[in-house]
């Protein structure tokens, strides 16, 4: 073995040439808290990745600001090693993520090397190392002619999401609250539904956590792993302790890991945990390489980041392969004020939001959805036909129990109309609760939200509501799983036939509840 | 405000063509220096001023490491390929191991010492 290690090594230095030709070279003039000014190397471009020599090896940065005379960099590696005279050198290249098959299932840093103790990602005697290839972090999004309609859901397992705020394959929905309301829980739970989603072809998800608790991070992977959905995901990490540099490129690495599955005319789902930490470790680095501040201090350029990093999700035309990237920012509220600069930018670049209540969380209505201050902008559009017909009326009972809630003290001055309409809504809105990591599959959702919104429960009491629920699912997949949920999910439709078989099972059902 | 090393050396450049009182101007540009607190950033200027000077009159700036003392003749073998309005400058560097680097402008390199061969050949 050390024989061959030993001819290997000596056939490569034997083989080893040198050519002393000129070369382009730049010098640290300055360098502090992750970012170096280099003199030199004028021809340098935008996001070029440079090398910085250093006595224990190669440090990797990247071209951020390119001034007259100089030009500022984040340094990507160990910021400690570098100091002022190293050699810098170009590689020509721009930030890129290797992106492949064998990516999925794994844990990776923003520049997409494992945490996870795996093992390298990409072995050269690999199979499909093949079709990998290396994806630009800073990429333009798909043009108007690229893309087509959103059309295809994507089930979020969440009731009260996939009725009433649906998201389409393509979309970005952002999901917005306070600390402590239920955020990630729903972005685990759509990554936890793609498992149940059978009737659509399956997501590929990525989840981006962005200055996150480490523990936090474990925490996700375990619950995934225990939910053997770790065949699906790809988790980018960048946690609390990574530099601020990491902390910035984690959503964008996450973003080519997507495109790369949208690339093959697959369906992906990204998840930016958080992006508020985003734009702080942008500010970071903004004000350390010196860029004028703005308002909260952020640089000119924070809705430009986010807008660039959106938009690159995407419904593609057929003719560029019909894949899909969805994403699904998050953002963390202070005190419920969502008038604060990040919040109301990420608000207008995505395409709708779940806004998640406090108040509500701790009433018990859990997931906290506001559903009255929550909206999808591509509607009923990316809905199945049968969701479609119970989510509509469903919207207004909601609408109305909103309004006549005011008067829930004064029931007994009430007509009998109103009473009924203030009955059927707290019905509903003890069905839409969920626990987390109990994501609902489509078809059951329908039948479920069926009888809420056609009066099968308004006999029931209010505390047995969820008893309901589970026995009648448990009644369904017992005795009439191929004429009603089988029939939904194959057809995604609620046809007459359907329908009658659904009636003619829920009476069957109310017999012996 | 605060003057960089780049101001002053354009400022002492420019003096110095219109000026024909050489002696006075370095002597009034010293207590400038002095009064304003910037002997600190002196060496700075001084690098400014002759990178401007040698870019004014067309040539480079040479700098030449050795890794170890070379010989007359090895110098003159070398600073004869650079032209007259080149300012050339000689170094000893014991960190290049073996051979010679030389920088042009600090923008360009020929660097054949050994350490860089190490360096690629281990990277």
């Amino acid at each position: 073995m050390s024989y061959d290690i030993i001819e290997k090594l000596k056939k490569e230095i034997e083989g080893f040439k040198h050519d002393a030709s000129l070369e382009k070279v730049g010098l640290i003039i300055e360098t502090a808290d992750g970012i170096a000014k280099i003199s030199g190397l004028s021809n340098t471009l935008s996001q070029e990745i440079l090398i910085i020599e250093t006595e224990s090896g190669d440090v990797p940065c990247l071209a951020s600001n390119l001034e007259e005379s100089s030009i500022g960099s984040i340094i990507l590696g160990d910021f400690e090693k570098v100091k002022i005279g190293h050699r810098v050198r170009q590689t020509g290249q721009v930030l890129s993520v290797k992106v492949g098959e064998e990516i999925i299932g794994r844990v990776v840093d923003s520049l997409g090397r494992p945490l996870d103790n795996k093992g390298v990602i990409f072995s050269a005697e690999g199979k499909k190392s093949n079709e990998a290839g290396d994806y630009p972090l800073e990429k333009t999004a798909p043009s108007v002619i690229d893309r087509e309609g959103v059309r295809t859901p994507v089930h979020t397992g969440i009731k009260a999401i996939d009725s009433m705020i649906p998201i389409g394959r393509g979309q970005r929905e952002l999901i917005i609250g306070d600390r402590g309301t239920g955020k990630t829980a729903i972005a685990l739970d759509t990554i936890l539904n793609q498992l149940k989603d059978t009737g659509r072809p399956p997501a590929v998800c990525v989840y981006v956590a962005i200055g996150q608790k480490n523990s936090k991070i474990a925490k996700i992977v375990k619950v995934l792993e225990d939910a053997g959905a770790m065949k699906y995901p790809c988790i980018v990490s960048a946690p609390a302790s990574t530099p601020a540099s990491l902390q910035y490129l984690a959503p964008f690495a996450g973003c080519a890991i997507g495109e790369y599955f949208m690339d093959q005319g697959r369906d992906a789902i990204v998840i930016y945990d958080d992006l508020s930490k985003h734009a702080q470790s942008y500010r970071e680095l903004s004000l350390l390489l010196r860029r004028p501040p703005g308002r909260e201090a952020y640089p000119g350029d924070i809705f430009y980041l986010h807008s660039r990093l959106l938009e690159r999700a995407a419904k593609l035309s057929k003719e560029k392969g019909g894949g899909s990237l969805t994403a699904l920012p998050i953002i963390e509220t202070q005190l419920g004020d969502v008038s604060a600069y990040i919040p109301t930018n990420v608000i207008s670049i995505t395409d709708g939001q779940i806004y998640l209540e406090s108040d509500l969380f701790y009433k018990g209505v859990r997931p906290s959805v506001n559903v009255g201050l929550s909206v999808s902008r591509v509607g009923s559009a990316a809905q199945t036909k049968a969701m479609k017909k119970v989510a509509g009326k469903l919207r207004l009972e909601l609408a109305q129990f909103r309004e006549l809630q005011a008067f829930v003290q004064f029931a007994s001055d009430l007509d009998e109309n109103t009473k009924k309409k203030i009955e059927r809504g707290e019905r509903l809105t003890e069905l839409l609760k969920q626990n987390d990591r109990e994501p609902v599959p489509f078809e059951k959702e329908v039948v479920i939200l069926y009888a809420g919104i056609n009066g099968f429960l308004d006999d029931v009491p209010k505390n047995r509501i969820k008893e309901f629920e589970t026995k009648f699912i448990d009644f369904l997949e017992k005795m009439h799983r191929e004429k009603v949920l089988g029939a939904i999910e194959k057809t995604n439709e609620l046809n007459e036939e359907t329908e009658k078989n659904l009636k003619f099972s829920l009476a069957e059902f109310k017999k012996i509840f | 405000m605060r003057y960089s090393p780049k101001n002053y050396a354009v400022a002492l450049s420019k003096s110095l063509q219109e000026s024909k009182e050489e002696r006075n101007l370095f002597a009034n540009f010293l207590k400038l220096i002095k009064k304003n607190g910037d002997q600190k950033i002196l060496p700075r200027i001084l690098e400014e001023f002759k990178k401007i000077e040698i870019k004014r009159g067309g040539g480079s700036r040479v700098k030449i490491e050795f890794a170890r003392e070379p010989l007359e003749a090895q110098v003159k073998s070398i600073t004869r390929k650079f032209g007259n309005r080149d300012w050339v400058e000689t170094s000893l560097n014991p960190s290049l191991v073996a051979g010679v680097r030389i920088t042009i402008d600090g923008e360009s390199e020929i660097d054949n010492s050994l350490a860089r061969k190490l360096h690629k050949l281990f990277r």
